[in-house]
């Protein structure tokens, strides 16, 4: 029976292409209908997404201002010590606080002076000591110092028309010398020297030696000073070299071995001195040289000038000044010039510079090249030399007064002599006298003096007179001079305190386009009522720590209860936060005082200040929605912001936007999601 | 070896099989394709029709213009063109022509001298007949 269906189903071949036919047609339908059925499945899942999806817009607010950003390591302290606490007990307000207190100001320096009317005389050709001209001095630390030996007798002494030359001796060895010689036999000569170098902490003698320059014939000296001033932790660059250049020049010239570079890490008061001379016997004009300073390629106002006996006699010169230097490196140059156009010689030189920070220092300085003459034989005052200052506490205090006049300037041929007067007093030791090679020819004199000067206001005026006031030409002159003070303050009840400690905007959440300024808090409090503190931040322009531009730089006093200080930046910020958004922040006193104050910090932060808009969405959904449109709308105008944000279901997030500004209410917020669903946020 | 090829040549047996067997080959292929294409044709219209979403995400009644602004976004997985606006079941003259492709949003705008206060319906038709709409109030 199976054999017979089996064979008659291979031989009907006619119902085979009907059920392929079929069986095609199927298929086709099968994908119509599928192809439908799917897509429409999809359609109907998207439909479903988007009934099922729920976003809410639960807060919209104005935000004035970022979270604040605090210090995320310990302060550094400048000056002052941490009592207690660490930084991290600044990061909140809280009650917790971090403890500093002022320590005495650890500008370290020390002094020695000392000056003589005695006279000493000798006919040695070779140093020797001038025993009123000794100083014995003691360094804690090893530290840089400087040394100035000005020695001089006035007219009528004896003196050899060689003149004599002077030398610094430091612990037994002779470290540089200068050479003057006068304008005849028993005519008035001085010489100044000057050294510099790094002492090694312990005792030590420092020692004015003067010599004959024609040995065998008498030289004297009838006063003298000489100071040390030594600084462990100053920038100062000196050199000294008897290298011997010459030049026929008029007009400044660098002297080659005379050239320093100085980077200052901050703004500094520089103090500088160039001393340069010839020995007798060197190339030397009759009519003398000239010298002046060069800073960073420019030569400073002033110049001073001096002649000798004669043709290659000895004669030397001194210039000083003083000015504040910026951060940064700067070259010094001592330069100098022939009076005449001939030949003229050093033979030694020395040129110091020392730099100190702006706050350890009280210095004044006055050039002038207005001509000042006198005929009087007694100290006139010198009406282009003065200064006033002011000195906030009590303080080691150098004074140098320079004043000469070119050839072919009044000046009788026995020359003039210079001073110093303190506070209406003149300090007759700081006497110096010069004559030169002839009438109206060059002549430039010096005065040192040093002392310890009280708190409070002071006048120093440089006064001059003449060598030879009954002669028939006594007229004498200044045509230019340095006259300046610098002032050490004394250690002793001085307490500051300066601190300052990093702090991290964060520009990744703020958009530097949208912030306004930068805002400074602190909360603090101190056990002394009497002093005010201040609020800085390092100016990356500038290079210092500034208050410049700040809403408010007059500083705040703080009670013994918690206070709160703030400043903000203004327009300025941006000089103050630098590319990454590092901004250092300072705190100090206003200056020091006698009272040890210690102070509670117990928040110390910054913040951005921006205007923005801070939305909280809210997806109760059970899908994850991605936040498509934010707008912003009131009667007069609808504002469209793309934002693209997905908010995971059950979350809720905040979002800031710095570029959206809030209308005056009322106003609507709404926000459109992917699917095209909305939520509606209205104000009230 | 000529005596195997002419018998090779000369040999009909077969050749009326194979002819029909490839023609039927091409014509069940070309059924196929045909069939396939139908299917396309038929079907795309349909899901179109079935994938067209819009939403509108803001509706602006503009003093400074006088438009009522429509914002429309296309949230469907095929590109829309707007043939009608509607406002208060009136055709009204708009921005023509205003095509969204799939993701894109845009304003409409609609020449209309609303009222303040006043209440509208505004419905916006698809060419593939799909309205969008709502009722809105002038502020």
């Amino acid at each position: 029976m199976l054999e017979t269906i089996l064979k008659r189903l291979k031989q009907d071949r006619h119902g085979v292409s009907n059920v392929i036919v079929v069986m095609l047609s199927l298929v086709l339908i099968v994908v119509i209908v599928a192809n439908v059925v799917l897509w429409s499945y999809q359609m109907n899942q998207l439909d479903w997404e988007r009934i099922s999806e729920e976003v809410k817009i639960t807060n919209v607010t104005r935000v004035k201002g970022s979270s604040w950003f605090v210090a995320q390591n310990e302060y550094t302290v400048n000056i002052g010590s941490r009592i207690s606490g660490t930084y991290t007990e600044t990061q909140a307000i809280d009650g917790s606080f971090e403890t500093f207190r002022e320590e005495l100001t650890t500008f370290e320096h020390g002094y020695a002076f000392k000056s003589s009317a005695t006279l000493v005389s000798t006919t040695s050709g070779t140093p020797v000591d001038d025993p009123e001209a000794v100083l014995s001095i003691t360094l804690d630390r090893d530290s840089h110092i400087f040394i100035i030996y000005n020695a001089g007798n006035k007219e009528g002494s004896v003196e050899d028309q060689g003149g004599k030359g002077c030398a610094i001796n430091v612990d037994g060895d002779d470290k540089a010398f200068s050479w003057q010689s006068p304008y005849a036999t028993d005519s008035a000569d001085s010489v100044t020297v000057v050294w510099a170098t790094y002492l090694s902490a312990g005792p030590h003698t420092i020692q004015g030696r003067f010599f004959a320059n024609r040995a065998g014939y008498t030289v004297g000296i009838d006063t003298r000073q000489i100071t040390a001033y030594w600084f462990p932790t100053v920038v100062a660059e000196y050199v000294s070299s008897t290298v011997s250049v010459t030049t026929i020049s008029s007009t400044p010239v660098d002297d080659n071995e005379a050239v320093l570079n100085i980077t200052l890490a901050e703004d500094s008061v520089a103090f500088m001195i160039y001393n340069a001379g010839n020995k007798r016997g060197s190339a030397e004009p009759r009519k003398g040289k000239g010298i002046t300073l060069n800073i960073d390629d420019s030569d400073i106002a002033t110049k001073e000038w001096q002649s000798g006996y004669g043709f290659q006699d000895a004669n030397s010169v001194t210039i000083v000044y003083a000015a504040l230097l910026p951060t940064g490196s700067h070259t010094v140059k001592g330069r100098f010039f022939s009076n005449s156009g001939q030949t003229t010689t050093i033979d030694e030189r020395q040129l110091l510079v020392f730099c100190f920070p702006t706050e350890t220092v009280t210095y004044g300085f006055k050039e002038s090249t207005t001509s000042a003459s006198t005929a009087s034989g007694n100290p006139v005052n010198d009406t282009e030399a003065i200064l006033s200052t002011t000195l906030t506490t009590s303080s080691n205090s150098l004074i140098i007064y320079v004043g000469g006049n070119p050839d072919g300037t009044s000046e009788c041929r026995e020359g003039k002599g210079a001073l110093v007067n303190v506070d209406g007093t003149d300090k007759l030791n700081s006497s110096s006298w010069q004559s030169q090679q002839a009438v109206n020819y060059a002549n430039s004199v010096a005065s040192l003096w040093s002392e310890q000067m009280a708190a409070g206001p002071h006048t120093i005026q440089g006064r001059f007179f003449s060598n030879k006031p009954g002669s028939s030409a006594p007229t004498v002159t200044i045509s230019h001079r340095q006259l300046l003070i610098l002032a050490f303050p004394i250690s002793t009840a001085d307490y500051r305190l300066d601190l300052n400690g990093p702090f991290t905007v964060d520009f990744s959440t703020y958009s530097l386009d949208y912030i306004e300024t930068v805002e400074i808090q602190l909360r603090c409090r101190a056990n002394d009522t009497l002093e005010k503190w201040y609020l800085k931040a390092y100016n990356w322009t500038a290079l210092g720590y500034s208050d410049s531009g700040f809403n408010n730089t007059s500083g705040h006093t703080l009670t013994t209860g918690w206070d709160m200080y703030a400043v903000n930046l203004t327009e300025k910020w941006r000089s103050y936060v630098s590319d990454s958004g590092t901004m250092y922040v300072k705190l100090q006193d206003n200056q020091a005082d006698a009272n040890q104050t210690t102070i509670d910090i117990d928040f110390l932060a910054v913040r951005v200040a921006v205007n923005e808009t801070k939305f909280t969405f809210q997806n109760r959904g059970p899908s994850t929605s991605h936040l498509v449109s934010l707008w912003v709308n009131n009667s007069t105008d609808h504002q469209r912001y793309s934002i693209n944000i997905f908010i995971n279901s059950g979350d809720t997030i905040s979002y800031t936007r710095t570029d959206v500004s809030l209308p005056n209410e009322p106003y609507t917020v709404k926000v459109v999601t992917e699917r095209g669903n909305r939520a509606v946020f209205t104000s009230q | 070896m000529a005596k195997r090829l002419r018998r090779f040549f000369r040999d009909k047996r077969a050749i009326t099989p194979v002819l029909s067997n490839l023609l039927l080959t091409v014509v069940a292929v070309a059924a196929m394709s045909i069939a396939t294409t139908a299917t396309y044709v038929i079907t795309v219209n349909l899901r179109e029709n079935m994938s067209e979403r819009i939403i509108i995400e803001d509706l602006w009644f503009n003093n400074s213009t006088g438009y009522i602004s429509v914002y429309l976004r296309n949230v469907g997985k095929v590109a829309v063109h707007v043939s009608t606006v509607y406002v208060n079941h009136t055709p009204q003259v708009f921005t023509s022509p205003f095509r969204l492709e799939i993701d894109a949003h845009n304003w409409l705008n609609i020449s209309y001298g609303w009222v303040s206060g006043s209440l509208y319906y505004v419905d916006i038709v698809t060419t593939r007949g799909t309205h969008v709409g709502d009722y809105f109030k002038a502020p």
